[in-house]
């Protein structure tokens, strides 16, 4: 189960991995558009209304950057890293994310959300509803919990994909996916 | 099956080997050869060579009948070609 969870990339074949990377990428970016949210960076996600084809192609973006930037640090540490196994890293990696969307069902998170930025000046904050506040706490912290799952698959699969070891390997790899989050939210802002 | 000692358990220094006989005869060498690099590596990794040289040298083929992936097999087998490196350079 712990492989499963968080070390697909050691045990399964590429065509698994992909195949399942492709579907949950799809079911992902179609749960988004339902559920009024959009991905709009690596590590960012919004609430908007947008057409099904646009949080497709947030979510293309998203998965290009992160396997460029990926892609070219692993073949810096290991020159034998196969693409392959960059790209599923990438579409494997960011399935847990896709479980996010789910709390705005019926805008649950939008609503919380308007309703304490509308209390946000200091002689309105002892207004803020008390469960719109207990909804965002609850979903801040669920969010940490799947950010550390979501950077554990990722570096977990770089690991196996570079062969990489050592602490040299962990700070390339922290550089690649920021610059990957970057990249990804400079594209979706100004292709939109 | 008994375990090859290839380090000394008291400094850690690779072991020789100072005798061999003959289980038939019991004619006894005696003499100092070094241990082949192959014989030095650890049991699993001996495991993993002996599996590639069955499998013709295929790494597909390792990782689907050890159940890994293509990547973890092929890592296996660099980081013993580095144990073999190092070994060689001692």
């Amino acid at each position: 189960m712990k492989t499963l969870l968080f070390k697909p990339f050691e045990k399964y074949s590429e065509q698994k991995l992909l195949i399942a990377g492709v579907i949950a990428t799809l079911i992902g970016a179609l749960v988004a558009y339902v559920l009024n949210c959009r991905f709009v960076g690596v590590f960012q996600m919004i609430f908007d209304d947008t057409a099904i084809v646009q949080s497709l192609i947030d979510n293309i973006i998203i998965m290009c950057c992160l396997t460029i930037f990926l892609f070219i640090v692993a073949k810096f540490i290991y020159k034998k890293t196969r693409l392959i196994d960059i790209v599923v890293t990438t579409l494997v990696a960011y399935i847990p994310f896709y479980i996010l969307p789910i709390f705005n069902i019926n805008n649950t998170l939008k609503i919380a959300h308007d309703n304490i930025l509308m209390h946000s000046q200091p002689e309105l904050v002892n207004q803020i509803p008390m469960i719109s506040l207990i909804i965002l706490i609850v979903f801040g912290l669920f969010t940490l919990l799947i950010l550390a799952w979501v950077i554990a698959l990722l570096y977990n699969g770089f690991k196996t994909a570079a062969n990489a070891k050592g602490v040299k390997a962990i700070i390339i790899f922290a550089i690649a996916i920021i610059l990957a989050d970057v990249a990804s939210r400079y594209l979706i802002f100004h292709l939109n | 099956m008994k375990k090859l000692p290839v380090n000394c358990p008291s400094c850690e220094s690779a072991l020789v080997a100072s005798q061999l006989s003959c289980s038939e005869c019991e004619t006894v060498i005696s003499g100092s050869y070094s241990l082949p690099v192959l014989l030095q590596l650890s049991k699993e990794d001996q495991d993993f060579i002996f599996e590639f040289i069955l499998t013709s040298g295929s790494l597909k083929k390792m990782a689907a009948k050890m159940e890994k992936s293509y990547p973890t097999v092929r890592n296996k087998l660099d980081d013993i070609l580095e144990k073999i490196n190092q070994l060689k350079t001692n």
